[in-house]
């Protein structure tokens, strides 16, 4: 592989608060096109891992790059998605439709005015239509359902045709057969668009079946699995002891 | 001409009025949807101690307001990052030390008349000099306010999503608490202390009754806050009350209607 394909890279990191230690010492490297699963049990530094990557946080040492830029000094911020696990914690009465939200993201590309021209607008129609949601473009976007929501939010990182997305949590909260349709999406924007994905989720079980490849992270350290190789019960096994069961659920 | 319009005092009130209207609501919007409504509301406690010791000091009182509101909003910024587990205890503590120096400023010198029309608004008093600096810095707020207003909108529903498509978080909030102060500032004059905050946060509460897009809820609260300014100041003339009380009742009585409309077309 060249050095072109590296999207993210993290090297020597280390990061806590205060005297307690998160994270000891992580290299990580994600490949263009890959699908990432980032889970650990709660408490973990799952979502402090995200942040990381894109610079939300800074390392007490080590350095974390994108596209082989130092995070800091990382600019094309147009190429990166990113949506944070409280995203629909907002308020459900905020005055926006889903077109006016879509919109906001295509803020790097408008000119000093920022005023929306022709191919603006057709950007968030095709991002809209990847997502399905073109019917509801006009609705404010607190009358939708948590998983439209969602995918309105994938949406809004689509505009910039970004090469990759981060999400942290994304399916806490949406119905189950929302996420079938979250995972049929990920897997377009992965296999059809090439968009490198990173998933930060609880749900070990689910996530080992539909992603590439598996970041654990734990006491410090961050273990690194190829998907096809992992198994998720003997890995919670080894965090929760012997006793734990992965259960199967059949919905 | 209607006998309103006829004196040059009224002339210069609808005119200031105007200006007032439109850029209260403009940044009130931006402040109610990131929940930090009670900005307004210190700032002009503040701005209330600028104008105690401009008239002791013999210094146009609307600039003195002006300084004294730009260091406070400064000083919220500062206080904000040593309280940062309780953001309202830098707004209390600004009030607090806005309304306490105000009150030793006011009990100082006998500028207790003058103080008055500034705590409740004056359509009589605006002089031409007001008139020109409000027209003059209000036209500058609503261009900053346009200029800036798809970043506006993004921050205020999602600040760390803006700041990752490539909006400057930081500069702009800076921008936008100058703005807050200015418009606080010159307001005052039309529509009184007490009741600019009022002014920011009732025709933005109005029109987000009418659950439309961000760009209708925008263009709806200045127009709510053009026709409360309007009438609360025809009413001001006609009943010689004071425009702050008018202004804000009419902007309540709107705030109403609308409200009882909505709930009627909804059943």
């Amino acid at each position: 592989m060249t050095v072109l394909s590296e999207v993210i890279t993290l090297h020597n990191v280390t990061f806590g608060y205060d005297e307690i230690t998160l994270l000891r010492d992580v290299n990580f490297q994600v490949q263009h096109g890959e699908f990432w699963g980032i889970v650990g049990p709660n408490g973990s530094a799952k979502s402090t891992l995200l942040k990381l990557m894109l610079g939300l946080l800074k390392p007490q040492s080590g350095t974390c790059s994108l596209f082989g830029t130092p995070v800091g000094e990382f600019r094309k911020w147009d190429q990166i998605g990113y949506i944070p696990q409280n995203v629909r914690e907002f308020n459900m009465g905020f005055p926006a439709t889903v077109k006016e939200m879509v919109s906001a993201n295509l803020i790097s590309q408008m000119g000093a005015f920022k005023w929306m021209n022709a191919h603006h607008r057709k950007k968030v129609e095709e991002a809209l239509h990847i997502v399905g949601m073109e019917a509801y473009a006009a609705r404010r976007i607190g009358q939708l359902s948590g998983g439209q929501q969602q995918r309105v939010f994938i949406a809004r990182t689509l505009v910039n045709s970004p090469k990759v997305i981060f999400m942290d949590e994304p399916l806490v909260g949406v119905d189950v057969e929302s996420q079938e349709k979250f995972y049929e999406l990920m897997e377009k924007l992965n296999r059809q668009m090439g968009i490198t994905l990173i998933m930060v989720s609880h749900d070990i079980g689910v996530v080992s079946e539909r992603t590439s490849h598996i970041a654990c992270v734990g006491k410090e350290k961050l273990f690194v699995h190829d998907a096809n190789t992992f198994n998720p019960e003997e890995y919670l096994e080894s965090i929760y002891g012997e006793k734990t069961r992965l259960v199967h659920h059949a919905h | 001409m209607p006998e309103i319009l006829q004196y040059g005092f009224m002339q210069r009130a609808f005119l200031a009025g105007v200006v007032v209207a439109l850029i209260c609501p403009a940044i009130g919007i931006f402040l109610t949807l990131r929940r930090l409504s009670m900005i307004g509301d210190t700032l002009s406690h503040v701005a209330l101690a600028g104008v105690a010791g401009g008239i002791l000091l013999n210094f146009y009182p609307i600039y003195m307001a002006l300084i004294l509101t730009l260091l406070a909003s400064f000083g919220i910024e500062l206080l904000r990052k040593e309280f940062h587990q309780y953001a309202e205890i830098s707004l209390a503590v600004v009030l607090s030390f806005g309304i306490g120096l105000a009150t030793i400023l006011i009990s100082l010198g006998g500028a207790g008349a003058q103080v008055f029309s500034y705590l409740f608004g004056s359509v009589t008093l605006v002089t031409s000099r007001d008139m020109l600096s409000i027209l003059i810095l209000g036209a500058i707020i609503m261009a900053t306010v346009l200029f800036y207003y798809r970043q506006l909108f993004y921050m205020a529903f999602d600040e760390t999503a803006a700041r990752l498509a490539g909006v400057p978080v930081k500069r702009i909030n800076m921008i936008f608490t100058i703005l807050v102060a200015v418009t606080i500032s010159i307001s005052m004059r039309i529509v009184g202390i007490l009741m600019v905050s009022s002014l920011m946060v009732i025709p933005v509460a109005t029109s987000l009754q009418l659950k439309k897009s961000f760009l209708v809820t925008f263009i709806a609260s200045l127009c709510f806050g053009l026709i409360s300014v309007l009438a609360g100041l025809t009413i001001s003339f006609y009943a010689s009350l004071a425009p702050g009380g008018t202004i804000v009742m009419t902007s309540v009585g709107i705030l109403i209607i609308v409200a009882a409309i909505q709930r009627l077309m909804s059943n």
